[in-house]
């Protein structure tokens, strides 16, 4: 085994999280430098995985594992494939701008990036780990700061939205833990791998069709499908900026993952039975999402129903079941997440300077934060699918694969494209076009730290924007290998 | 060589826009001069590409690469095509461009620090309606057809203070997109049933063999959605007038010469795809013929010089669209390059007169003394008898070859020449308000602009009155059909002494009409609403219907899904769980009492009841 390189990732938040805890408290500006290097070298080392990554090689790559409780099948077992390297890089670049914008944080900073890392540690063990047992393990890793980052860092009926979002997690993850040991138990698996399990274990189709629903209901709470999405808004809205970018940006990405790594990798064949009732879902996302989003007067919530609606395009594109699709929805997990942590990064800028995110008491900022107002548009714009970022190529193929597989499904996604292309550029207008409202005379731009920061979102979503290739040569070869071969 | 030429040709926008974006602050004032010499280096190298290759006609160069894998089988190109067709495209495009760039520098003296973001965006546009142009399949016209409506939106709301203009960039862009949602689908379709989107590859016999006839007509109707949208055809023409409210020299490029010419250019790009399906063919030439009605009646009752203007753009492009369903491709595209001449040098005029005047109104600009704007009344003259088809001015050539190809379809040629009535009518009833029912211009306080801006004014005025004479010879007798047999080495353009009779007669009768209305009769404003004038000031009631009819439709069904969810979903159902959970938990701590008799209740009801079952 050579260096563990997925582990350097996993460890890096670990390490910043120990040092943070022997950090004096007073010494803040030192806290955050330490978060911020730890993040920039979890970049970094996601660079030199993906580097090393040989995407013409559908094994699984940079392999990991250590016997834990051998007897009852659970190895602590990582590997990245063309599946899951693309979430890694995503997560790691999230978080590395997500310190940055925190940068002004004041309120118990101590505590706040010990929790943002320890959150993103349990992210990175979710998406590179192959084994059910630790796949739960680092969810609840994910999920439980979250309540406290919430609750303590949170805006706007902060308790309620932190208790909605925990408990709605929990319960998908409830759902996901009970079909693991049917796996385990009622299907004979005995062993938490998923590697072996896919290789050893023939189910009963019977088992199949429930368990195939159960994780995907289970994941599809944490990816926002409706009708199990109400948290996600509520959510969004109240956590503090970091937290909302890490939420909406890569959370939701778990309950997508999970969905195509565990549900689709084990029981294909049921996905197949069950692809009209999930589409359907996912169709329901996409205009219910859009529509919804019309209707709010919060920028926060805005964002936070078109990413239900965005979402509903990665859930369409897995529900077809083909390589079109799911590289699409694959693209798509990316691309939002790039997208929305810009969007939440902006609107945070906004509600630091104003301290107010209404539309109605909002107007004309684009005269007093240019710079800002500017990458919020480009966010927006990706948002309404322009070509030349990189929401276009996603949506593009997602509604190639579904006007195929399913026609209504297809013609809803073009037409959630012109709904969000509604909200968007209202929402445009409210905020940053217009009079200027005479309270915002003083406030300011953002820096050039700042400015750095959203530079590097802006930057992936044009970069993939014109050149699509770049992520697709990723995951294409691992989707046409897996379908090709039916998983 | 050609290479580097085509890259020079759709890339040096690019480098415009970015460098402008990226200048530093002290640097900002270069922005114009940046973004005309790069327009101007596109031009040349066009230029120089036609003259390397002038048998492009035979023999057209193509280039592509992959963009995009989507699958095995399905990879989209990026790629560029030059026939004939788009270097006269690219001629129009980044000439007009070019002389509005010029132009602006006079008219956005004012802006200050906006001025580099003003050029930043024309250069931005520029190179996308460049590349729409170049591109040499459907996927890659479409990519840069949303960014021509991008670069719209973002100048039609330049004055983001004004809530009118941001009011109006959204309503274009919404109302664009909600077009564009069929192209989208076409793309897809067409992706799914071809596999290739080249449009030398859809436009084939074999790809036309291959689809079904249903598929074609679906496909064709589904893209003409996008080009009812982009180039304002009825009813999706309802963003055009409101999008004046930009920057005049931006109306001149975009949303006159250019953008929304650009549904035209598609139309024609596909043309053996479209010609296939009589059913697309019909529905192109009815939905024409009511957008060249509909515009050319609105005309007649605007007061506002652009808004004139925008009507007559509208009814020009159903003029255009005519053409093509009535299956004139080169008409069509021959009244497209002359309309981009003589209407971006009308709207370039207006705009001078509303730099001068600082109203759009007409009748305030007489009142103000607009004849003493001799030069530009004389261009706007140049222009308008061209946009009313008066001998020998360039839209005289070119309407009387869509009358001409409308010669066999009696209902949609009367139909031609009423709206050459109307048109000839809106024309002279502008030219008679602002030259005849001038006030005499008292002796007003000259403000003199420098030398160099009223060069940059002057200069593409001039240019464009020539250049439309010019470009209507070329498709005469005279110089041989030159510009015609361009776009298609078969047309004749031979045009019979009756078609131009009956032409030129409809427009005198436009003439005297006006006369008598304006000149004899005098009418002044404010003018009371009667009658069919009633409908017009409704325009038609098409905003109405998109506004108030399906916009608060589908408004009001996302307040009751917003009410659905915060109610039902998120109300009854998950705050109703979390309810009858606590509602639960409380009932079950009364159990827990304390008393030890409560206890021993339960304790002998559950035994008696355990007995009771045992015995039975």
């Amino acid at each position: 085994m050579h260096f563990g390189i997925l582990t350097s990732i996993l460890l890096c938040p670990v390490i910043g999280m120990i040092l943070i805890l022997f950090t004096p408290r007073k010494s803040e500006q030192a806290i955050k430098i330490i978060s911020l290097i730890v993040s920039g070298i979890s970049v970094f080392l996601s660079f030199i995985a993906y580097n090393r990554f040989d995407p013409s090689n559908v094994l699984l790559q940079m392999e990991e594992k250590i016997s834990w409780l051998p007897q009852y099948g659970i190895n602590y077992w990582n590997g990245v494939d063309g599946l899951n390297i693309g979430m890694i890089l995503l997560t790691s670049i999230v978080i590395f701008t997500g310190v940055i914008v925190s940068w002004k944080l004041n309120y118990r900073v101590k505590e706040f990036f010990a929790l943002l890392l320890f959150l993103v540690t349990g992210v990175f063990g979710v998406f590179m780990t192959l084994n059910l047992f630790f796949f739960f393990l680092f969810y609840e890793v994910a999920v439980l700061p979250m309540y406290l980052l919430i609750a303590i860092w949170g805006s706007t009926n902060k308790e309620y939205a932190a208790l909605k979002l925990t408990i709605y997690l929990l319960l998908g993850s409830a759902f996901m833990f009970a079909i693991f040991l049917a796996i385990y138990s009622l299907a004979g698996a005995h062993t938490f791998d998923l590697m072996t399990i896919k290789d050893k274990v023939t189910f009963d189709p019977a088992f199949q069709k429930i368990a195939y629903i159960g994780l995907f209901l289970g994941c599809g709470v944490l990816a926002g499908c409706w009708p199990f999405h109400v948290w996600s808004p509520d959510g969004h809205v109240a956590a503090p900026t970091a937290v909302s970018m890490l939420h909406a940006g890569v959370l939701m990405k778990l309950g997508a993952y999970g969905i195509i790594r565990v549900a689709l990798f084990l029981f294909p064949q049921a996905a197949q039975a069950w692809a009209p009732f999930t589409a359907t879902l996912a169709t329901f996302n996409i205009l219910y999402g859009a529509l919804v989003a019309t209707q709010q007067r919060d920028l926060k919530y805005v964002i936070g129903y078109s990413s239900v609606s965005h979402m509903g395009i990665v859930l369409l594109g897995i529900s077809t079941l083909t390589v079109t699709g799911l590289n699409g929805a694959l693209f798509q997990m990316f691309s939002h997440g790039i997208m929305t942590a810009l969007f939440f990064a902006c609107v945070g800028h906004i509600y630091d300077e104003c301290h107010t995110r209404f539309f109605d008491e909002l107007g004309g900022l684009a005269h007093k934060i240019p710079i800002l107002s500017t990458f919020f548009i480009i966010a927006g714009l990706t948002g309404l699918g322009l070509p030349g970022l990189s929401g276009f190529p996603s949506e593009l193929l997602v509604l190639i694969a579904a006007i195929k597989t399913y026609p209504i499904s297809g013609i809803a996604t073009a037409i959630g494209v012109v709904v969000t292309t509604f909200y968007v550029v209202s929402a445009i207008m409210k905020a940053f076009y217009g009079p200027l409202n005479k309270n915002f005379e003083h406030i300011k731009d953002i820096d050039l730290w700042q400015y750095f920061g959203r530079g590097i979102l802006v930057a992936f979503l044009i970069i993939l924007g014109v050149w699509p290739k770049l992520f697709l040569n990723l995951v294409n070869p691992i989707t046409t290998y897996l379908l090709l071969k039916g998983f | 060589m050609e290479l580097f030429l085509i890259f020079t040709i759709v890339g040096s926008p690019l480098i415009a826009f970015l460098m402008i974006a990226l200048l530093p602050h002290r640097l900002k004032r270069i922005a114009p001069l940046l973004s005309i010499s790069f327009i101007f280096l596109s031009f040349l190298s066009s230029l120089l590409f036609f003259l390397k290759h002038p048998q492009i006609q035979e023999t057209p160069f193509e280039v592509q690469w992959t963009w995009l894998q989507a699958n095995r089988n399905l990879s989209f190109n990026v790629g560029f095509l030059m026939d004939r067709l788009n270097l006269l495209m690219l001629f129009v495009v980044s000439l007009v461009s070019f002389f509005v760039q010029v132009f602006s520098v006079a008219y956005m003296a004012d802006e200050g620090r906006g001025q580099s973001r003003y050029f930043a965006f024309l250069s931005l546009f520029s190179f996308a309606m460049i590349n729409l142009v170049a591109s040499n399949n459907l996927l890659q016209t479409f990519i840069f057809w949303e960014l021509v409506g991008l670069a719209s939106y973002l100048l039609i709301g330049f004055w983001y203070q004004k809530p009118s203009a941001t009011e109006a960039s959204r309503k274009a862009f919404v109302v664009t997109r909600l077009g564009d949602l069929g192209f989208y689908l076409a793309v897809a379709l067409l992706t799914l049933h071809l596999g290739n989107l080249n449009f030398s590859a859809l436009n084939s016999p074999e790809a036309i063999q291959s689809l079904s006839g249903g598929m074609i007509t679906l496909v064709t109707l589904l893209i003409f959605t996008g080009v009812m949208g982009k180039s304002a055809q009825f009813p999706l023409h309802i963003w055009l007038p409101d999008a004046m409210e930009g920057p005049t020299p931006v109306s001149a490029l975009i949303h006159s010469a250019t953008m929304v010419a650009a549904g035209v250019f598609l139309t024609a790009r596909n043309y053996a795809l479209f010609s296939a399906s009589s059913i697309s063919m019909e529905t192109i030439l009815i939905f024409g013929t009511l957008t060249a009605f509909v515009g050319a009646t609105l005309a007649t009752i605007q007061n506002d010089i652009k808004k004139i203007l925008a009507y007559s753009t509208i009814s020009q492009l159903g003029m255009m669209m005519m053409a093509l369903g009535a299956g004139s491709f080169e008409a069509g595209m021959f009244h497209l390059t002359t309309h981009a001449f003589f209407k971006s040098l009308l709207f370039l005029a207006s705009g001078a007169l509303i730099h001068h005047f600082h109203t759009n109104d007409i009748w305030e600009m007489a009142q103000k003394g607009s004849r003493s704007q001799v030069l530009t009344l004389l261009v706007i003259a140049v222009g308008g008898l061209s946009l009313a088809g008066i001998f020998p001015f360039a839209g005289f050539w070119s309407k009387d070859l869509i009358l001409e190809a409308l010669e066999h379809k009696p209902v949609f040629h009367a139909a031609a020449l009423l709206v050459s009535f109307f048109t000839s009518y809106y024309v002279f009833r502008l030219l008679f308000i602002l030259y005849f029912r001038s006030e005499t211009p008292h002796a007003h306080e000259e403000h003199h602009e420098s030398s160099l801006l009223t060069f940059c004014m002057n200069f593409p005025l001039i240019s464009l009155a020539v250049g439309s004479l010019i470009v209507g010879f070329m498709g005469t007798d005279l110089m041989h059909h030159k510009l015609l047999k361009f776009i298609s080495p078969e047309a004749e353009g031979k045009l019979s002494i009756e078609l131009m009779m009956t032409g030129t007669g409809i427009a005198v009768l436009g003439l005297a009409v006006a006369y008598w209305n304006y000149l004899k009769r005098k009418i002044q404003p404010p003018i009371t609403a009667t009658g069919f004038r009633r409908v017009l000031e409704k325009k038609y009631f098409m905003d109405d219907l998109f506004e108030k009819v399906f916009g608060r439709m589908v408004l009001a069904f996302s307040a009751f899904l917003n009410w659905f969810d915060k109610q039902m979903v998120n109300g009854k159902m998950v705050n109703g769980t979390a309810w009858s959970t606590l509602r639960l938990g409380a009932l079950l701590t009364k159990v827990q009492s304390g008393e030890l008799q409560d206890y021993l209740m339960i304790v002998f009801v559950i035994a008696s009841a355990v007995i009771y079952f045992l015995v039975k």
